[in-house]
Protein backbone atom coordinates (compact mmCIF):
# COMPACT_ATOMS: atom_id res chain seq x y z
CA UNK A 1 0.00 0.00 0.00
CA UNK A 2 2.84 2.32 0.89
CA UNK A 3 4.68 1.36 -2.23
CA UNK A 4 1.72 1.99 -4.45
CA UNK A 5 1.22 5.40 -2.91
CA UNK A 6 4.81 6.34 -3.50
CA UNK A 7 5.15 4.82 -6.92
CA UNK A 8 2.05 6.67 -7.97
CA UNK A 9 3.92 9.84 -7.26
CA UNK A 10 6.69 8.94 -9.65
CA UNK A 11 4.38 7.68 -12.35
CA UNK A 12 2.18 10.75 -12.33
CA UNK A 13 4.95 13.10 -13.26
CA UNK A 14 7.05 13.27 -16.38
CA UNK A 15 10.55 12.11 -15.62
CA UNK A 16 12.26 14.29 -18.21
CA UNK A 17 13.45 17.25 -16.26
CA UNK A 18 14.13 19.37 -19.27
CA UNK A 19 10.48 19.38 -20.31
CA UNK A 20 8.35 22.44 -19.68
CA UNK A 21 10.16 23.86 -16.72
CA UNK A 22 8.86 27.26 -15.79
CA UNK A 23 12.07 28.68 -14.34
CA UNK A 24 10.78 32.14 -13.43
CA UNK A 25 7.90 30.49 -11.57
CA UNK A 26 10.28 28.28 -9.57
CA UNK A 27 12.36 31.35 -8.65
CA UNK A 28 9.22 33.16 -7.57
CA UNK A 29 8.19 30.27 -5.28
CA UNK A 30 11.66 30.05 -3.74
CA UNK A 31 11.63 33.77 -3.07
CA UNK A 32 8.15 33.57 -1.55
CA UNK A 33 9.40 30.87 0.83
CA UNK A 34 12.53 32.89 1.65
CA UNK A 35 10.77 36.20 2.20
CA UNK A 36 7.43 35.31 3.72
CA UNK A 37 7.65 31.61 4.65
CA UNK A 38 4.90 31.10 2.08
CA UNK A 39 3.42 27.63 2.68
CA UNK A 40 1.52 27.55 -0.60
CA UNK A 41 4.66 28.33 -2.57
CA UNK A 42 6.47 25.63 -0.64
CA UNK A 43 3.71 23.15 -1.47
CA UNK A 44 4.16 24.00 -5.14
CA UNK A 45 7.92 23.47 -4.87
CA UNK A 46 7.27 20.18 -3.12
CA UNK A 47 4.90 19.09 -5.88
CA UNK A 48 7.42 19.96 -8.54
CA UNK A 49 10.62 18.63 -6.98
CA UNK A 50 9.37 15.86 -4.67
CA UNK A 51 8.68 13.20 -7.33
CA UNK A 52 11.81 14.11 -9.27
CA UNK A 53 14.08 13.88 -6.24
CA UNK A 54 12.40 10.65 -5.24
CA UNK A 55 13.02 9.20 -8.70
CA UNK A 56 16.71 10.05 -8.64
CA UNK A 57 17.20 8.94 -5.03
CA UNK A 58 15.49 5.62 -5.70
CA UNK A 59 18.27 4.87 -8.16
CA UNK A 60 20.96 5.55 -5.58
CA UNK A 61 19.55 3.84 -2.49
CA UNK A 62 18.45 0.26 -2.07
CA UNK A 63 15.17 0.97 -0.34
CA UNK A 64 12.10 3.13 -0.39
CA UNK A 65 12.60 4.55 3.11
CA UNK A 66 15.98 6.00 2.23
CA UNK A 67 14.66 7.55 -0.99
CA UNK A 68 11.86 9.15 1.05
CA UNK A 69 14.41 10.42 3.53
CA UNK A 70 16.33 12.12 0.72
CA UNK A 71 13.11 13.85 -0.39
CA UNK A 72 12.34 14.88 3.17
CA UNK A 73 15.82 16.15 4.00
CA UNK A 74 16.22 17.96 0.70
CA UNK A 75 12.88 19.74 0.92
CA UNK A 76 13.56 20.55 4.58
CA UNK A 77 16.80 22.21 3.57
CA UNK A 78 15.06 24.05 0.75
CA UNK A 79 12.64 25.46 3.33
CA UNK A 80 15.40 26.43 5.73
CA UNK A 81 17.88 27.77 3.23
CA UNK A 82 15.68 29.32 0.55
CA UNK A 83 17.11 32.74 1.44
CA UNK A 84 20.50 31.52 0.18
CA UNK A 85 19.17 31.00 -3.33
CA UNK A 86 20.37 33.65 -5.74
CA UNK A 87 18.77 33.56 -9.17
CA UNK A 88 21.65 35.49 -10.70
CA UNK A 89 24.02 32.65 -9.87
CA UNK A 90 22.06 29.83 -11.49
CA UNK A 91 18.72 28.18 -12.09
CA UNK A 92 16.41 27.17 -9.25
CA UNK A 93 16.63 23.56 -10.42
CA UNK A 94 20.45 23.65 -10.20
CA UNK A 95 20.27 25.01 -6.67
CA UNK A 96 17.74 22.44 -5.45
CA UNK A 97 19.65 19.57 -7.03
CA UNK A 98 22.84 20.83 -5.35
CA UNK A 99 21.00 20.73 -2.03
CA UNK A 100 19.88 17.21 -2.89
CA UNK A 101 23.41 16.17 -3.85
CA UNK A 102 24.68 17.25 -0.43
CA UNK A 103 21.89 15.42 1.37
CA UNK A 104 22.67 12.28 -0.65
CA UNK A 105 26.39 12.47 0.13
CA UNK A 106 25.67 12.93 3.82
CA UNK A 107 23.38 9.94 3.85
CA UNK A 108 25.83 7.74 1.98
CA UNK A 109 28.55 8.81 4.41
CA UNK A 110 26.26 8.00 7.33
CA UNK A 111 25.43 4.56 5.94
CA UNK A 112 29.11 3.84 5.34
CA UNK A 113 29.97 4.98 8.86
CA UNK A 114 27.27 2.77 10.30
CA UNK A 115 28.57 -0.27 8.50
CA UNK A 116 32.12 0.29 9.69
CA UNK A 117 31.04 0.72 13.28
CA UNK A 118 28.66 -2.19 12.92
CA UNK A 119 25.91 -0.24 14.61
CA UNK A 120 22.65 -1.96 15.27
CA UNK A 121 19.29 -0.44 14.48
CA UNK A 122 18.68 0.26 18.14
CA UNK A 123 21.22 3.02 18.35
CA UNK A 124 20.27 4.56 15.01
CA UNK A 125 18.87 7.71 16.66
CA UNK A 126 22.19 8.27 18.39
CA UNK A 127 24.11 7.78 15.17
CA UNK A 128 21.73 10.20 13.50
CA UNK A 129 22.24 12.92 16.06
CA UNK A 130 25.99 12.46 15.89
CA UNK A 131 26.05 13.57 12.28
CA UNK A 132 26.33 17.22 13.10
CA UNK A 133 25.56 20.04 10.75
CA UNK A 134 29.14 21.22 10.42
CA UNK A 135 30.04 18.05 8.58
CA UNK A 136 27.64 18.89 5.82
CA UNK A 137 28.54 22.55 5.51
CA UNK A 138 31.52 22.01 3.29
CA UNK A 139 30.38 23.10 -0.13
CA UNK A 140 30.04 26.37 -1.98
CA UNK A 141 26.53 27.01 -0.68
CA UNK A 142 27.75 27.40 2.86
CA UNK A 143 30.24 29.57 4.59
CA UNK A 144 30.67 30.86 8.10
CA UNK A 145 28.73 34.02 7.44
CA UNK A 146 25.70 32.12 6.21
CA UNK A 147 25.88 29.76 9.15
CA UNK A 148 25.73 32.72 11.48
CA UNK A 149 22.63 33.96 9.69
CA UNK A 150 20.96 30.58 10.10
CA UNK A 151 21.89 30.42 13.75
CA UNK A 152 20.35 33.83 14.32
CA UNK A 153 16.97 32.66 13.08
CA UNK A 154 14.54 31.82 15.86
CA UNK A 155 14.38 28.13 16.65
CA UNK A 156 10.96 27.87 15.06
CA UNK A 157 12.33 28.93 11.72
CA UNK A 158 15.33 26.68 11.90
CA UNK A 159 12.86 23.90 12.38
CA UNK A 160 12.21 21.92 9.36
CA UNK A 161 9.08 21.14 7.44
CA UNK A 162 9.45 17.43 7.97
CA UNK A 163 6.42 16.43 6.06
CA UNK A 164 4.07 18.69 7.96
CA UNK A 165 2.48 22.02 7.37
CA UNK A 166 4.05 24.74 9.34
CA UNK A 167 1.20 26.33 11.28
CA UNK A 168 3.30 28.51 13.53
CA UNK A 169 3.76 32.09 12.35
CA UNK A 170 7.16 33.57 11.60
CA UNK A 171 8.18 36.80 13.34
CA UNK A 172 7.76 38.52 9.97
CA UNK A 173 4.21 37.22 9.57
CA UNK A 174 3.30 38.32 13.09
CA UNK A 175 4.75 41.78 12.43
CA UNK A 176 2.76 42.04 9.23
CA UNK A 177 -0.40 40.82 10.93
CA UNK A 178 -0.14 43.30 13.79
CA UNK A 179 0.99 46.02 11.36
CA UNK A 180 4.10 46.70 13.41
CA UNK A 181 7.77 46.95 12.49
CA UNK A 182 9.75 43.71 12.86
CA UNK A 183 11.97 45.39 15.45
CA UNK A 184 8.95 46.11 17.65
CA UNK A 185 7.86 42.46 17.46
CA UNK A 186 11.33 41.28 18.37
CA UNK A 187 11.53 43.54 21.39
CA UNK A 188 8.01 42.59 22.48
CA UNK A 189 8.96 38.92 22.31
CA UNK A 190 12.12 39.57 24.32
CA UNK A 191 10.19 41.55 26.90
CA UNK A 192 7.46 38.91 27.15
CA UNK A 193 10.04 36.20 27.75
CA UNK A 194 11.77 38.27 30.43
CA UNK A 195 8.44 38.92 32.17
CA UNK A 196 7.56 35.25 31.97
CA UNK A 197 10.81 34.29 33.68
CA UNK A 198 10.02 36.64 36.54
CA UNK A 199 6.43 35.31 36.81
CA UNK A 200 7.56 31.71 36.85
CA UNK A 201 10.22 32.55 39.41
CA UNK A 202 7.56 34.09 41.67
CA UNK A 203 5.32 31.05 41.26
CA UNK A 204 8.09 28.77 42.41
CA UNK A 205 8.88 30.73 45.57
CA UNK B 1 -12.05 4.21 25.88
CA UNK B 2 -12.17 2.00 28.99
CA UNK B 3 -8.45 1.61 28.83
CA UNK B 4 -6.98 3.64 31.69
CA UNK B 5 -3.44 3.73 30.33
CA UNK B 6 -3.69 3.15 26.57
CA UNK B 7 -0.64 2.30 24.47
CA UNK B 8 -0.48 4.55 21.40
CA UNK B 9 1.90 5.08 18.49
CA UNK B 10 4.17 8.13 18.77
CA UNK B 11 4.99 10.70 16.08
CA UNK B 12 7.89 12.95 17.18
CA UNK B 13 7.37 16.38 15.61
CA UNK B 14 8.25 19.98 16.39
CA UNK B 15 4.53 20.77 16.61
CA UNK B 16 3.05 22.34 19.74
CA UNK B 17 -0.62 21.40 19.94
CA UNK B 18 -2.98 21.93 22.89
CA UNK B 19 -6.43 20.33 23.40
CA UNK B 20 -8.89 21.39 20.65
CA UNK B 21 -6.00 22.55 18.47
CA UNK B 22 -5.99 21.28 14.88
CA UNK B 23 -3.14 20.94 12.43
CA UNK B 24 -2.49 19.35 9.04
CA UNK B 25 0.33 16.84 8.54
CA UNK B 26 1.84 15.47 5.36
CA UNK B 27 2.80 11.84 5.75
CA UNK B 28 5.12 9.99 3.42
CA UNK B 29 7.64 8.08 5.47
CA UNK B 30 6.61 4.41 5.44
CA UNK B 31 6.78 4.02 9.21
CA UNK B 32 4.46 6.98 9.70
CA UNK B 33 2.08 5.75 7.02
CA UNK B 34 1.92 2.66 9.19
CA UNK B 35 1.29 4.84 12.23
CA UNK B 36 -1.64 6.49 10.45
CA UNK B 37 -3.07 3.08 9.59
CA UNK B 38 -2.91 1.98 13.22
CA UNK B 39 -4.18 5.33 14.52
CA UNK B 40 -7.17 5.43 12.19
CA UNK B 41 -8.44 2.00 13.20
CA UNK B 42 -7.61 2.32 16.88
CA UNK B 43 -7.39 5.25 19.25
CA UNK B 44 -5.41 7.97 17.51
CA UNK B 45 -1.75 8.76 18.16
CA UNK B 46 0.58 10.92 20.22
CA UNK B 47 2.51 13.91 18.90
CA UNK B 48 5.67 14.09 20.93
CA UNK B 49 7.17 17.56 20.87
CA UNK B 50 10.63 17.32 19.43
CA UNK B 51 12.93 19.94 18.05
CA UNK B 52 16.22 19.20 16.36
CA UNK B 53 18.09 20.33 19.41
CA UNK B 54 16.29 18.56 22.22
CA UNK B 55 16.47 14.86 22.65
CA UNK B 56 13.31 12.88 23.11
CA UNK B 57 14.23 11.65 26.57
CA UNK B 58 13.60 14.86 28.50
CA UNK B 59 10.01 15.24 27.34
CA UNK B 60 7.46 13.25 29.27
CA UNK B 61 4.26 14.61 27.79
CA UNK B 62 2.56 14.62 24.42
CA UNK B 63 -0.57 15.68 22.53
CA UNK B 64 -3.10 12.88 22.03
CA UNK B 65 -4.72 13.48 18.63
CA UNK B 66 -7.52 12.01 16.55
CA UNK B 67 -7.43 11.99 12.76
CA UNK B 68 -10.45 14.08 11.76
CA UNK B 69 -9.90 14.30 8.02
CA UNK B 70 -7.57 13.01 5.34
CA UNK B 71 -6.87 13.55 1.70
CA UNK B 72 -4.33 12.58 -0.89
CA UNK B 73 -2.73 15.79 -2.10
CA UNK B 74 -2.24 16.44 -5.82
CA UNK B 75 1.31 15.18 -5.49
CA UNK B 76 0.06 11.89 -4.03
CA UNK B 77 1.28 12.62 -0.53
CA UNK B 78 -1.16 11.69 2.21
CA UNK B 79 -2.44 14.69 4.15
CA UNK B 80 -4.18 14.22 7.47
CA UNK B 81 -5.87 16.75 9.73
CA UNK B 82 -5.49 15.97 13.40
CA UNK B 83 -7.25 17.41 16.43
CA UNK B 84 -5.81 17.23 19.92
CA UNK B 85 -8.24 15.74 22.43
CA UNK B 86 -6.04 15.91 25.50
CA UNK B 87 -2.51 16.14 26.76
CA UNK B 88 -0.96 12.98 28.09
CA UNK B 89 1.83 12.02 30.41
CA UNK B 90 4.06 9.40 28.82
CA UNK B 91 4.72 6.62 31.29
CA UNK B 92 6.97 4.47 29.12
CA UNK B 93 8.15 4.17 25.50
CA UNK B 94 8.81 1.01 23.47
CA UNK B 95 10.07 0.70 19.91
CA UNK B 96 8.84 -1.80 17.37
CA UNK B 97 11.15 -3.38 14.80
CA UNK B 98 10.43 -0.77 12.13
CA UNK B 99 11.50 2.12 14.36
CA UNK B 100 7.95 3.14 15.22
CA UNK B 101 7.62 4.05 18.87
CA UNK B 102 4.71 3.26 21.16
CA UNK B 103 3.98 4.97 24.44
CA UNK B 104 1.94 3.92 27.43
CA UNK B 105 0.15 7.12 28.43
CA UNK B 106 -2.23 8.63 30.94
CA UNK B 107 -4.39 11.71 30.33
CA UNK B 108 -3.63 14.98 32.07
CA UNK B 109 -6.02 17.89 32.46
CA UNK B 110 -5.28 21.17 30.78
CA UNK B 111 -6.78 24.65 31.10
CA UNK B 112 -7.56 24.79 27.38
CA UNK B 113 -10.27 22.15 27.89
CA UNK B 114 -12.26 24.56 30.06
CA UNK B 115 -14.62 27.23 28.81
CA UNK B 116 -14.66 30.82 30.04
CA UNK B 117 -17.04 32.83 27.93
CA UNK B 118 -16.13 36.42 28.53
CA UNK B 119 -15.61 38.22 25.28
CA UNK B 120 -12.20 39.80 25.42
CA UNK B 121 -12.10 41.84 22.36
CA UNK B 122 -8.55 42.56 21.32
CA UNK B 123 -7.09 39.04 21.47
CA UNK B 124 -10.22 37.45 19.98
CA UNK B 125 -10.43 39.98 17.19
CA UNK B 126 -6.77 39.64 16.36
CA UNK B 127 -7.08 35.85 16.27
CA UNK B 128 -10.15 36.06 14.05
CA UNK B 129 -8.12 38.21 11.68
CA UNK B 130 -5.41 35.54 11.55
CA UNK B 131 -8.02 32.95 10.57
CA UNK B 132 -9.40 35.27 7.92
CA UNK B 133 -5.99 35.76 6.37
CA UNK B 134 -4.88 32.11 6.38
CA UNK B 135 -6.91 29.91 4.08
CA UNK B 136 -5.63 26.56 5.34
CA UNK B 137 -5.98 27.47 8.99
CA UNK B 138 -9.45 28.86 8.42
CA UNK B 139 -10.61 25.69 6.68
CA UNK B 140 -9.23 23.45 9.43
CA UNK B 141 -11.45 24.94 12.14
CA UNK B 142 -15.17 24.57 11.51
CA UNK B 143 -15.93 26.06 14.91
CA UNK B 144 -14.03 29.06 16.11
CA UNK B 145 -15.26 29.81 19.64
CA UNK B 146 -13.46 33.14 19.86
CA UNK B 147 -15.68 34.11 22.81
CA UNK B 148 -13.94 31.45 24.92
CA UNK B 149 -10.88 33.02 26.55
CA UNK B 150 -9.13 29.70 27.12
CA UNK B 151 -9.57 28.64 23.50
CA UNK B 152 -8.26 31.97 22.21
CA UNK B 153 -5.16 31.94 24.43
CA UNK B 154 -4.42 28.31 23.50
CA UNK B 155 -4.63 29.00 19.74
CA UNK B 156 -2.42 32.08 20.09
CA UNK B 157 0.19 30.06 21.99
CA UNK B 158 0.28 27.55 19.14
CA UNK B 159 0.71 30.28 16.52
CA UNK B 160 3.23 32.59 18.17
CA UNK B 161 6.85 32.45 16.96
CA UNK B 162 8.22 31.42 20.32
CA UNK B 163 10.71 28.74 21.29
CA UNK B 164 9.02 25.36 21.83
CA UNK B 165 10.61 25.01 25.26
CA UNK B 166 8.96 28.26 26.33
CA UNK B 167 5.58 27.12 25.01
CA UNK B 168 5.99 23.91 26.98
CA UNK B 169 5.92 25.83 30.26
CA UNK B 170 2.19 26.33 29.69
CA UNK B 171 1.17 22.70 29.63
CA UNK B 172 0.51 22.54 33.36
CA UNK B 173 -3.12 22.97 34.30
CA UNK B 174 -2.54 25.92 36.65
CA UNK B 175 -0.62 28.04 34.13
CA UNK B 176 -3.61 29.74 32.46
CA UNK B 177 -3.01 33.16 34.04
CA UNK B 178 0.66 33.11 33.04
CA UNK B 179 -0.26 32.04 29.50
CA UNK B 180 -2.84 34.82 29.16
CA UNK B 181 -0.39 37.45 30.40
CA UNK B 182 2.30 36.12 28.07
CA UNK B 183 0.11 36.21 24.95
CA UNK B 184 -1.28 39.62 25.83
CA UNK B 185 2.16 41.11 26.33
CA UNK B 186 3.06 40.13 22.77
CA UNK B 187 -0.19 40.86 20.92
CA UNK B 188 -1.49 43.91 22.76
CA UNK B 189 0.13 47.26 23.20
CA UNK B 190 0.88 47.89 26.85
Amino acid sequence: MQTSLLSKVTNDKPSHMSDNINHPQLCEWLNAVANSRDKKAFTQLFKFFGPKIHGIARGKFPNEAQASEVVQETMSNVWRKSHLFDKDKGAATTWVYTVMRNVTFDMLRKIKGNKEDNLSDDIWPIAESMVSDDESFDDHLENKQLLTVIEKLPEAQQEVVKGFYFMEMSQEQLAEHLKLPLGTIKSRLRLALAKLKVQLGEDND
Amino acid sequence: MNNVNPTLPIFPLPVFLLPNGITRLRIFEPRYLKLVKIASTEQGFIILLQSEKSEVTDIKWGSWVDIINFDSGEDGVLEIDVKCKSLVKILSINSSVDKLQFGCVTEILHWSQKTKTTKFNALSASLEAVFDSDEILNALYHDKPTDNKNWVVARWLELLPVNLAVKSTFILDHTYQDAEKFVQSIILKN
